[in-house]
Order: C-alpha cells, then sequence, then structure tokens
C-alpha cells in the first residue's frame, strides 16, 4: 500500500518569493500604518524558547479567519516555521468586499515586517527568531485575519543542518497523517518507524543518505540506502528540509509523502 | 568499516562481536594498580549519581538481557526467554568484556592502543589503532565509547529522584552501542531509566535499564569504582613482548590490494576446489563500475552483466545532442568478448534510491571486517599439499570465516548448485602470490567446510590487482558522460 500523498498546493507551497535573501518589498502598503503594534492577547506561548528568540503570548483560539487564504498563509494554519531573512507572500479573500485600503498590524517586536497592496496580497519576512502576531484588515477596519507567525534562523551549511538533525531533534513526525517517524542518527543515517496509514514499519526501516546541498530553502537530503523490511511499499528517494530545521518534507517518485515537524531531544 | 555485529535478531549461533565475555577475567581483583579520578558515587539521586561518576576510568558495568527468541528452527519455532549475562570492566588503560565466545577489550601499551581478543583461548593483540590523519591513539577511550550516560542528558532531570527517565536521543543510542544492539531498537524502546538500585552483593549500585515493545529487558548496574581490575588482561600486558601486532607484510599487502576496490575474480567451472578447474568467467571490481561476465563457450554468456556508477552526470546523446542527468548506478551489458559496450539502460537507475556506491552495492571484499584490525586472527599456515602456491594463512575464527561467507555470497552459490540442508565453516586459508617484484600477484582463498555432511574446500581466486579496467566501458564514459554543474 502507498501512503497517500498529501495535497502539494497544502505543503510544497511556501509562498515564496524566489529564495532570495534580504530581499526588499515586492510593493508599497497602501496605507501608512502598515507596520504598527498589536495589543498582546495574553495567549500561551506555543513556540519552543531558545537564546534570542523572542516569544509571543499567544491563544490558539485568538486565531481569525474570516476569508481563504492562499500562500504563506496556509503554512501559517500548520504551523510551519519560516526562516529569518526570506520573503513569504500570502493574502486573504476578501470576499466582495474591496481589498484597497487593507492595512495589517504586527507585534512591535521587530522580529517580522510586512506590507499589503491593493490587491490584498502581503509580503512579509522575518527579521530575527522569534514570534510575531499579524492581523489583516479592510479599509472599514474589519478584521479579516490574525494569526501567530513563527521565525527560526536558517541553519546554511550541511555541518550546522546535520548538528541539528542528529543531535538536537530526537525525531521528526508526520502531521498531516500521523504516525510516521524519522530519526536521524550519526553517520548519514537514519530510520523511519511508527506506521504507514496503519501499517505497522516494523522492524524501523533503515537508510542512507547524501548531503546534496540547498535547493530554493530546503536543505536536500538524497536517499541513497534504503532497506525496507516491512509491509509497507513506502520508498524514500529524497528528504528536503527547510533551511530553518523545523520542516521535513520526504519524497517518494509519486511526490511528497507528508510534512513533518521536529521533536526535540530533551 | 566498523566491527559491527547485530546480535538482535539471529546472531545467536555464530559468532558475536564486541561486547561479549567470559573467558579470562577475574572479578574485580585487585591485581592491577590502574588509576583514574577517584570517584565518589553519590547515590542520592539518579541524577547525583550519574553526575558524581563523569570521567570515571575505573568501574564495572554487570549487564543482563532477557529477550524472547526462537530457541526452535526456522520451520518449527519456539519461543523462549533467553537471559545474556556479561560484564565490562573499565579501566584508565585497558577495558574488557567477558561475552561468551565473543570477548574482546582494548588496551594501550608502549604508546599505541590495540584491541584484544580471545583466539584460541589466547590473548591476542591487534595492529595499532590510527586516527584519520594516521596518527596513533594515545588513549583507549579514543576508541571505547564510556556507557555512563552523559551529564547533559540529565540536566533537567528531578534532582531528588530515585529514578529518572532517560528521553535524550543520543544517551538512548549510546546505550543501544553498548550493548551491541541493532540501532533500529530504537524505534522500540518503551522506557529507559536511571535509578539508585543494588548490585548482585546487595551493595547500593546505578542501575540503567531499557525496555522494548517486544519485553526485551537490559539491565545495566555500575560499580567496582576504584576497585576494578581484570588479573589476565594485566599479566598479559606484563609480559614483555605483548603489545600491538605488526602483521606480515604479505597480510598487509593482500589487505592493501582488497581495499582498491579494483581486481579481476575468476568465476570457476566448479565452486570446490578440483584440479585444472576451467574458468567460465570473471568478475571485474572497479570503483566505478562491477562486471559479471560468463565467456561464451561457458553457455552462461547471457547471464551477463554489470552496473556502472554515474552520480550526479549527464549523458549527451551522440545523435540528437540531448542530455539526460543521471544519479545512481546502472545496468550495462558488453558484447561477449568484452571489447564493447552493447546496452547502458540510463532511463532509470538500476537500484530504487539513487545509491551509486559501487563498493557498497556489491559488497566489495574490501567490506569485509577481516581487515578491520583483524588480521592477528590469520596464522602462518605451512601446508605442502595446498594446490596453489605461495605464502599461506589460516584462521578458525568464526567471526572472520561467516563474515567472509557473507562477503563473498558463497551460500548463493552454493545454492546454485544444490539444495542445502547443513553448512559448517571449518577453517578459511588465504595464499598470497608475489610475482619477482613483490607485487601482488593473485590471492587464492581455500574455504573448507562441512556441506550436507561432507567436507568441501571452496576455491575462489583473485587477481589483477590494481590493473583491472573495461576499455570499453571507460571509453564510453569518457565519450558520453560529463559532470552536472
Amino acid at each position: 500500500m502507498n501512503k497517500k500523498l498529501i495535497p502539494l498546493v497544502a505543503v510544497a507551497c511556501f509562498g515564496l518569493v524566489g529564495c532570495r535573501e534580504n530581499a526588499s518589498s515586492t510593493s508599497s502598503p497602501s496605507t501608512e500604518d502598515s507596520l504598527t503594534d498589536v495589543t498582546d492577547t495574553g495567549a500561551s506561548n506555543t513556540g519552543s524558547s531558545s537564546e534570542a528568540y523572542e516569544s509571543v503570548d499567544w491563544d490558539p483560539e485568538d486565531e481569525v479567519m474570516e476569508g481563504g487564504i492562499t500562500g504563506a498563509f496556509i503554512d501559517a494554519a500548520v504551523n510551519i516555521v519560516f526562516t529569518v531573512g526570506y520573503e513569504y507572500r500570502g493574502s486573504v479573500s476578501f470576499g466582495s468586499y474591496s481589498t484597497v485600503g487593507a492595512y495589517i498590524k504586527l507585534t512591535d517586536n521587530g522580529v517580522v515586517e510586512a506590507s499589503i497592496d491593493d490587491s490584498g496580497m502581503v509580503t512579509f519576512k522575518g527579521l530575527k527568531a522569534g514570534e510575531a502576531v499579524i492581523e489583516v484588515y479592510d479599509a472599514n477596519d474589519f478584521l479579516y485575519y490574525r494569526n501567530l507567525l513563527t521565525f527560526r534562523d536558517a541553519l546554511k551549511t550541511e555541518a550546522e543542518i546535520t548538528d541539528f538533525i542528529v543531535n538536537s531533534v530526537d525525531h521528526y513526525t508526520s502531521v498531516a497523517y500521523p504516525g510516521m517517524h524519522i530519526s536521524f542518527l550519526a553517520g548519514n543515517t537514519g530510520m523511519v518507524y511508527g506506521s504507514d496509514e496503519g501499517i505497522g514499519l516494523e522492524p524501523a526501516i533503515t537508510f542512507g543518505y547524501e548531503y546534496r546541498g540547498v535547493e530554493g530553502t530546503e536543505h536536500h537530503l538524497l536517499i541513497t540506502d534504503w532497506q525496507n523490511k516491512t509491509y509497507s511499499t513506502l520508498t524514500i528517494t529524497d528528504i528536503y528540509i527547510e533551511l530553518n530545521g523545523y520542516t521535513a518534507h520526504p519524497m517518494t517518485s509519486g511526490g511528497v509523502v507528508d510534512f513533518f515537524t521536529p521533536v526535540f531531544s530533551e | 568499516m566498523p566491527i559491527k555485529n547485530i546480535r538482535k535478531p539471529l546472531m545467536l549461533t555464530l559468532c558475536m562481536l564486541a561486547l561479549p565475555l567470559m573467558g579470562c577475567h577475574d572479578e574485580n581483583t585487585s591485581g592491577d594498580s590502574s588509576e583514574g579520578p577517584k570517584i565518589n558515587v553519590d547515590y542520592s539521586s539518579a541524577k547525583a549519581a550519574i553526575d558524581s561518576i563523569q570521567g570515571a576510568m575505573n568501574f564495572t558495568v554487570a549487564t543482563t538481557i532477557v529477550e524472547t527468541m526462537n530457541t526452535g528452527t526456522a520451520d518449527a519455532p519456539v519461543y523462549s526467554k533467553v537471559t545474556t549475562k556479561f560484564n565490562n570492566y573499565y579501566t584508565p588503560t585497558y577495558s574488557w568484556c567477558d561475552y561468551t565466545d565473543a570477548e574482546e577489550g582494548y588496551a594501550v601499551k608502549d604508546g599505541s592502543v590495540f584491541r584484544l581478543n580471545l583466539y584460541n583461548d589466547q590473548i591476542v593483540a591487534s595492529d595499532a589503532y590510527a586516527d584519520d590523519d594516521g596518527n596513533k591513539l594515545t588513549s583507549i577511550y579514543d576508541v571505547v565509547a564510556s556507557p555512563i550516560p552523559a551529564a547533559s542528558a540529565v540536566a533537567s532531570a528531578d534532582a531528588s529522584a530515585p529514578s529518572i527517565e532517560i528521553s535524550n536521543k543520543n544517551a538512548r543510542l549510546a546505550f543501544i552501542e553498548f550493548v551491541q544492539f541493532d540501532q533500529t531498537f530504537f524505534a522500540d524502546i518503551v522506557s529507559f531509566t536511571a535509578a539508585i538500585g543494588t548490585d548482585e552483593d546487595g551493595a547500593q549500585a546505578l542501575v540503567l535499564t531499557m525496555t522494548g515493545s517486544d519485553e526485551t529487558t537490559i539491565t545495566s548496574t555500575f560499580g567496582g569504582f576504584g576497585t576494578t581490575a581484570v588479573q589476565d588482561i594485566v599479566d598479559f600486558l606484563n609480559e614483555e613482548d605483548s603489545g600491538s601486532s605488526v602483521y606480515d607484510p604479505s597480510l598487509v599487502k593482500a589487505m592493501n590490494g582488497f581495499l582498491g576496490d579494483n581486481f579481476t575474480k575468476l568465476t570457476y567451472e566448479s565452486l570446490n576446489y578440483v584440479e585444472d578447474n576451467p574458468v567460465i568467467g570473471e568478475e571485474i571490481y572497479h570503483p566505478d563500475y562491477w562486471y559479471g561476465g560468463y565467456y561464451p563457450e561457458s553457455g552462461y554468456s547471457i547471464y551477463s552483466l554489470g552496473y556502472v556508477s554515474l552520480p550526479q552526470k549527464v549523458y549527451t546523446d551522440p545523435t540528437t545532442g540531448k542530455k539526460a542527468n543521471l544519479d545512481g548506478a546502472y545496468l550495462f551489458h558488453l558484447n561477449d568478448t568484452m571489447s564493447a559496450v552493447r546496452t547502458v539502460a540510463l532511463s532509470y537507475p538500476a537500484f530504487t534510491t539513487n545509491i551509486s556506491d559501487m563498493a557498497y552495492i556489491m559488497d566489495y571484499p574490501s567490506n569485509m571486517v577481516l581487515w578491520d584490525h583483524n588480521l592477528q586472527f590469520m596464522e602462518p599456515y605451512d601446508d605442502p599439499s595446498l594446490p596453489v602456491e605461495g605464502e599461506a594463512f589460516i584462521t578458525y575464527d568464526n567471526y572472520m570465516m561467516y563474515d567472509f561467507f557473507e562477503t563473498a555470497q558463497i551460500m548463493n552459490s552454493l545454492q546454485a548448485a544444490t539444495t542445502v540442508m547443513s553448512c559448517l565453516l571449518i577453517d578459511l586459508i588465504m595464499v598470497v602470490n608475489l610475482d619477482a617484484a613483490g607485487n601482488l600477484n593473485t590471492i587464492d582463498f581455500l574455504f573448507d567446510i562441512l556441506l550436507n555432511g561432507s567436507a568441501i574446500q571452496l576455491q575462489l581466486t583473485y587477481t589483477d590487482f590494481g590493473t583491472t579496467t573495461i576499455p570499453a566501458l571507460d571509453q564510453w564514459m569518457q565519450t558520453y558522460i560529463t559532470d552536472q554543474k
């Protein structure tokens, strides 16, 4: 049985504007106050803390989504972590209402900068590791969108990403279809275990990989030795890991298996 | 390749690896004066105990493994609880593990670190271990990993609890490595705890316990701080001529020949040695390709095939100029005389993933554990009746023989010729033949086995070390293959 492939649009598209670092905003905000203070909602922090990491109090129940979302806002909806220094794009549909005059508000903690154009397209970029709340309003001050954006620094080299996935991450776990786990071990090896759509991955599938560099905003690991002795026909050929290390995309010949998020070693 | 023998599932019958023990140890006698930092173990809590033994270099770990194993046959399995016990002894200058039939340790003497094993009830030493730059190691702890969990692994644990769960990934993997279980056991861990318990004598002790989902339980008890010694090892190291081994130059030449991953292996008509055994083909071993070819007159040439390694390459079609990216190992065929490339299947890599390391794919002889500080198991052998000429060496070591048997895929060859009911490995002879200039000419392995109750001697012949190529394939690659930019 092949693992059901999740729709590519939900995870493969991060709403990036190219892959360039330190890119300028693609359009000017239509109002002067596109970067303004947002009142903290006093909700709990969902992110893990680290040195120089700017947290905010956030309650997921304060999420607002009055219109359809695209691009990076889809990623934010599933708590994808964005990479500092990269531009992302997303939009919120206002339905039949005009997007002219729409504006945004951000947590004023220096974590992110953002702008919105008359079409309602939001462009944002993380300035430093941390969290910030973003709100999107129409010209009549109606709140269409509120959510938390999380940013982590890029791990730019093979050594950095390897150290992260081997020593900091206990395992990556599948999100869309829970139950599958990937642990990276020393010596460019790893194992996949848990279950694949109900099929137990026993014994654990072992693999070797070669580091193939950065492609776009992801580190590319090429699977070189896949040892699957389970009843599952799963064959992962590549694993792409976001530059910040917080999202992994294993691939088969048919596409993305799922998106995986890290569970950290204590 | 590290000497690693995977103990979990089936390795009871033949040799096991590393840790094991028994044999030549004494229990914690005070014969050796190994010092090391003085350790006062704090048994007030599990975390305190772990913190207080950091850096300890003189202690004993007593391990008990209880696992469910098939004690019957494959056709009539009988699943029983099997208990295995062994001890690991650590001192500043040597370590020793007394696992039955796989005793092993490391020692440092005269500026060299080397491995110790039991062979024919005698302690034997490997050659000296060196780092990647060729510099000799100076401490056994450059090769021996201490089984004490790192303090960082329990840094956030309850400082007063008598028992704590260790969830740190690296700590769990390190323990799995320590007991020589397969790394995949990591996926089966239900719990891994450190607790203040007692040893066999009822004294307080730090106890690590790892439990698997199949109810496998591994318990390691730490004790003997400052009092650990193994008299037989002390006596061995005190012998004037003991220390790291210097291998016979012919053995070293043989090893280097195989490690170059470039030679020819003759394919005989009969796997069992017979006089004037017809050669019906040859296998070409090369770092970039492998080819198994049968001569036309053998009648098997239709089965000839090979794999070529093309990682991150580009193929340019000579007719259309179209380019295709390649990444992996690809199947190819030569003509009957191996003088021209007939086909190369470039549509897809030959294997399910883009693996291209030919030595790994085809399990080249360079992967044999014999070359990993194990030539001390090959003793000089003088037998005028040997059917081949050269300097002969013999081993009866089960692990070396089993590994050779597996790497050379001998079972496949036997099963192609007959129904294998039973197979017992007797001895492995290596005959190194040098030319007048002292260079490798041929290496013959004569493998004595008992097959279905009958004694036979298998012959495997390797030649053309460092010079084997397939000119037609080399030309093809030079003409049509470039690197991806």
